[in-house]
């Protein structure tokens, strides 16, 4: 399941338009994330996307940072697909995408 | 930490994920290096940062007043880009992208909503953006949402061209990122200051 994720990260990242991705979660659930980062001092330590399998659907949440040149819906709907895409090649009949923009980076006037 | 167990700017500290504003200070004081993976991956955090970026911008601005001995911004003022930074950490309301579907969930939070929304002060030099609200239910797709900020002007500007350029700015931000059918942008010019000059 792991090499999933990292294959489902990476995928995410290549999307253009993603710039970061973060930790998903509750507060709790960062708040363990974020010692174990920092008791291991490594980057990889704790992955950011979150699959869970529940009742046969396997369910991917992953939360990003977008660049604003992009469009929020545009870039979303184009992670979903990639995402759908590695889910349904591993073999996944019912997977389920939770996507949400948490931070969106700027700069230049879109006006 | 506050005795309430409140971080400042009335933070809490599940908004940083367990971070601190001082820790936050002294990376922004390094320039972010080396890369710290914990704060990089917290939403929270770069919300926060963002904001206290704007706030640093800011600073050099107000000591030249009190330099000057210019009139100084009223407390209120800065309280309310103060506690700007406070909400812009928090992730708040998720806003749906797409209408829910068998296969997927999209969504964008109303702390990254207000982070868009603020950084349009970015366009127009001498413009702060202060509170920002959204009203109305942004849980529901379609439910009428309106924008309410607060913000300073630099003297010298027709206040009214200037409001209108910059609702155009978080129009045109909020029809790209979102699909919230707003309905209003309403502006309130609080201050009109010759304090921001230098940071046109």
């Amino acid at each position: 399941m792991n090499d999933l994720v990292v294959e489902i990260e990476a995928a995410v990242l290549g999307t253009p338009g993603v710039v970061a991705l973060y930790r998903t979660g509750s507060a709790v659930t960062n708040l363990v994330g974020a010692a174990v980062e920092r008791l291991s001092g490594s980057e990889d330590a704790a992955t950011r996307a979150v699959i869970t399998n529940t009742g046969g659907t396997t369910q991917v949440e992953v939360a990003l940072g977008i660049d604003s040149q992009g469009s929020a819906v545009e870039i979303a709907q184009a992670v979903r697909d990639r995402v759908t895409a590695l889910l349904v090649a591993a073999g996944e009949t019912t997977p389920f995408v939770r996507l949400t923009v948490v931070h969106v980076a700027d700069g230049r006037p879109l006006a | 930490m506050t005795e309430d167990g409140r971080l400042p700017l009335g933070l809490e500290p599940d908004d940083l994920d367990g971070h601190t504003i001082e820790e936050l200070t002294d990376y922004l004081d390094a320039g972010r290096t080396p890369a710290d993976a914990s704060i990089d991956a917290s939403p929270g955090c770069a919300l926060a940062l963002d904001a206290m970026e704007r706030l640093r911008a800011l600073t050099p601005a107000l000591m030249a007043s009190d330099e000057a001995a210019e009139p100084a911004p009223e407390p209120g003022w800065i309280q309310s880009i103060l506690s700007g930074i406070a909400m812009d950490a928090r992730s708040g309301r998720r806003i749906p992208l797409a209408d829910p579907d068998d296969g997927s969930d999209l969504a964008i939070t109303e702390g990254a909503v207000r982070g868009l929304i603020r950084a349009a002060e970015n366009v127009f030099p001498g413009i702060l953006i202060g509170r920002c609200r959204l009203d109305g239910d942004v849980t529901v797709r379609g439910a009428e949402i309106g924008v309410e900020v607060d913000v300073s002007v630099p003297f010298g500007e027709p206040i009214v061209q200037l409001a209108e350029r910059l609702r155009s700015e978080i129009a045109v931000r909020l029809a790209r990122h979102t699909r919230l059918a707003v309905t209003g942008i309403d502006i309130t010019v609080h201050d009109i200051s010759t304090w921001t000059e230098d940071k046109r």
